[in-house]
């Protein structure tokens, strides 16, 4: 709950950047499914309900990021710091290429992000917000090992 | 059929059917837009009102008790404006009054009945996903909000409901690319259209033909055809006329009377006689852009018949000197 206000008044606050994605990616990475799978389902109600696309663009991305996790555990250690920088990256280039997609698709007079410099904001922002959910979670008495 | 080609079945294009199957449905029906609007928005709402409520407490408490710098000069510059006010009411009210009768006499159709609510701005931009210029209120469809209610200020226009929730509702800015208003000029009552070019840009005024007369500083009004605002209500003011080279119409550029996103209240209107505003202004079938482009399909709304309505109750009247909006601006113009 505290991670959720946290997040959203950083949502508000930041002019429309992501900050609710890092609690999912902690319950991954601490091997929570099924918290993982009740916080995504109230995070894209949360986006959708909030933005102005028709309603699946965060079922996909929130898809293409469990995708990604199960490939980069695969290939690397989770546990490893360097892991969150690499998978928040390619988080952030995915949040923009569904964004774009979805604006593309759905035919709105609206002129995307640029990328790079909404990437990199993004690439921050998840990072930054990593650790601090991971400090909500340890304080929160969970004793999972991330 | 082998187990790896079910296994390919099962996960990727049994999920890909599946969503399709969903994004279809939904954006046929708009099901689960409802659901969002009712669940995520709501809580949204709820998250950021009790920050704004005590943010508003702060600032009220502190302007009101604490800096008082220049209360004293300002109450007597109201005082003189005032009594400049009561003179011009004291002259407009009576020709009011033979408006009235005339309209009588001449058995125009009476004017559409409009309510107004106040509602505070509690959020703008909410998350990725929102990629239109919003903003978040604290009225929603328990207050009587509809898709497409005009949504005002004491200066002009604001922009629409795109979005009601139970008690928080989306306003879609009319400095959105999507927001298209029909107007009319207020000295040559020529008909345009007002279209939002993103934030910090210019409104492009469309559809003016060469020979019409506008000029900068001229304030365009809402002309009232399709229905969803009232006729009469300042939406922009226009800055910068250029002659058409070879196009039969004039460019024209206009800036809203008032800096969108620095209003904290703000007023939602809405007919009581049951007329219907509209779709949703989220998705192609519902955008404003999908609507035919010229002053001939001057309508906000696709629902109802273009129709001039007369001058409305809760209309704002044209501010005499209105401030310029204090964000910095520059024109966006389309390659030729």
């Amino acid at each position: 709950m505290d991670f959720l206000i946290i997040a959203i008044w950083a949502q508000e606050l930041s002019g429309g950047l992501d900050f609710l994605t890092p609690g999912v990616l902690i319950c991954l990475q601490s091997g929570q499914w099924w918290t993982a799978l009740w916080m995504g389902v109230l995070w894209v109600l949360v986006q959708e309900g909030g933005g102005n696309l028709v309603f699946g663009v965060s079922i996909l991305f929130y898809a293409g990021m469990l995708a990604f996790f199960l490939l980069s555990k695969w290939l690397l250690e989770p546990e490893n710091p360097l892991f969150i920088l690499f998978f928040s990256l390619l988080l952030a280039c995915w949040s923009w290429v569904v964004l774009s997609g979805a604006i593309n698709f759905q035919e709105l007079p609206v002129r995307p992000h640029s990328p790079w410099p909404w990437i990199a904001k993004q690439w921050a922002a998840y990072v930054l917000f990593w650790g601090v959910a991971l400090l909500i979670y340890r304080r929160g008495g969970r004793n999972g090992r991330v | 059929m082998s187990p790896r080609f079910k296994r390919l079945v099962l996960f990727f294009f049994l999920p890909l059917f599946v969503y399709f199957s969903m994004y279809t449905w939904n954006w046929k029906t708009g099901h689960l837009d409802r659901l969002a609007a009712l669940t995520g928005l709501e809580l949204t709402g709820w998250v950021l009102a009790p920050g704004r409520w005590l943010q508003s407490n702060v600032d009220e408490f502190w302007s009101r008790y604490v800096y008082l710098v220049g209360v004293r000069q300002e109450n007597e510059d109201l005082v003189l404006r005032v009594r400049e006010l009561e003179q011009e009411l004291g002259r407009v009210s009576e020709k009011a009054k033979s408006v009235d009768r005339l309209n009588a006499l001449l058995r125009f159709s009476p004017e559409p009945p409009w309510e107004m609510r106040g509602g505070r701005v509690i959020g703008q931009k909410l998350g990725p996903n929102a990629i239109l210029e919003t903003l978040l209120i604290d009225v929603g469809s328990r207050h009587g909000v509809r898709v497409n209610d005009p949504v005002i200020s004491p200066r002009g226009v604001v922009g629409r409901i795109a979005k009601p929730g139970i008690h928080f509702s989306s306003v879609v800015l009319l400095s959105d690319p999507s927001s298209r208003i029909p107007v009319i000029t207020s000295e040559g009552r020529v008909p345009a259209i007002v279209q939002g070019q993103g934030p910090g840009a210019f409104l492009e005024v469309k559809f003016i033909p060469r020979n019409d007369p506008v000029s900068p500083g001229e304030i365009l009004l809402s002309s009232g055809l399709g229905g969803v605002y009232p006729k009469g209500l300042p939406v922009a003011r226009v800055v910068e006329v250029t002659p058409a080279d070879v196009s039969l119409f004039q460019r024209v550029y206009a800036e809203p009377l008032l800096a969108l996103r620095y209003y904290e209240e703000l007023l939602v209107l809405n007919r009581t006689d049951g007329f219907d505003p509209g779709q949703q202004v989220m998705g192609p079938p519902a955008t404003n852009a999908s609507l035919p482009d010229g002053p001939g399909a001057a309508s906000d709304s696709p629902a109802q018949p273009a129709e001039a309505a007369p001058a409305q109750e809760p209309a704002v009247s044209a501010p005499q000197a209105p401030e310029p909006a204090t964000a910095t601006r520059h024109p966006v113009r389309k390659k030729p």
